[in-house]
């Protein structure tokens, strides 16, 4: 096994999802549905967004765990013994990411595992807001992976 | 009532920053329950306005991710029911009955 950076690593693993989120994006802008029962009662429709959602999520997770460390290790911050909040407020200041737009993005990743039963206008404005939030955090990624690519251990020959 | 002063002090502070005047915000579920231990913490919240499914949502999102600020991410729910307005929903019913007033935003 090749040793590569964390950082390597850590974009590696959030490009490929970043690559299924755009295509479930471009997917769903081309035919969105326009309320919860066209939502529901189209197969194609509920398959991509049921994709757009979990590539969403695990793209948050990829960047939390793994970018968010690494980053910090390649620019030598001493983050180790920082709590997530410390560490975001220094990506914010270092211009890689916005904590608010990131911490909205928590709550509606969360949101998703965990629902009350609420009425259908609620629920498919739920459904709209992730959507928007998945397009934000999609180019926040871009931006951020931009902004690493001067760094040497960003490597990017992984494939 | 199981929440710390600096959870209902953050719970008044985000309460402020996101919703009307005379919005009021009361504990319910498990939190009200001192013989348990954890558990998320369960808000409803009743602005003095219906507010747009857009808006709720919008709210909602801010309201949480102002707490996850100011206390660190952890389980929070918060079901936001115009004041006055009947909801038929079990568990909204079961909220405005127990639930227990932690503040009501300043005018």
């Amino acid at each position: 096994m090749t040793a590569q950076s964390p950082l390597a690593t850590a974009l590696w693993e959030a490009d490929r999802h970043h690559a299924t989120l755009e295509s479930a994006l471009q997917d769903w802008l081309a035919a969105p549905a326009a309320n919860l029962l066209e939502l529901e009662t189209n197969p194609v429709t509920l398959r991509i967004l049921d994709q757009l959602l979990f590539r969403f999520s695990k793209l948050q997770d990829a960047l939390g765990l793994r970018l968010v460390p690494a980053t910090l290790a390649a620019l030598s911050e001493p983050f180790e013994e920082w709590p997530m909040i410390d560490r975001l407020n220094r990506l914010e200041k270092l211009g890689f990411i916005n904590v608010d737009d990131w911490l909205r993005w928590r709550e509606i990743r969360n949101r998703l595992a965990h629902e009350y039963p609420e009425p259908p206008e609620t629920r498919f404005a739920a459904i709209e807001a992730a959507i928007a939030a998945a397009r934000d955090l999609a180019a926040a990624y871009r931006a951020w992976r931009a902004k690493l690519k001067p760094l040497p251990s960003s490597g990017q020959n992984l494939g | 009532m199981r929440l710390t002063s600096r959870e209902i002090v953050a719970i008044e502070q985000a309460a402020r920053e996101t919703f009307a005047p005379r919005s009021t915000i009361r504990l319910f579920g498990s939190r009200l329950d001192d013989a348990r231990r954890g558990g998320d913490i369960d808000l409803i919240v009743e602005p003095p306005a219906p507010l747009t499914p857009h808006e709720l949502v919008e709210r909602r999102t801010r309201f949480i991710a102002r707490l996850y600020r100011l206390l660190g991410e952890r389980r929070i729910d918060v079901l936001i029911v115009p004041a006055g307005l009947p909801d038929d929903r079990p568990v909204i019913q079961a909220a405005r009955r127990d639930g227990r007033l932690l503040t009501k935003v300043p005018e």
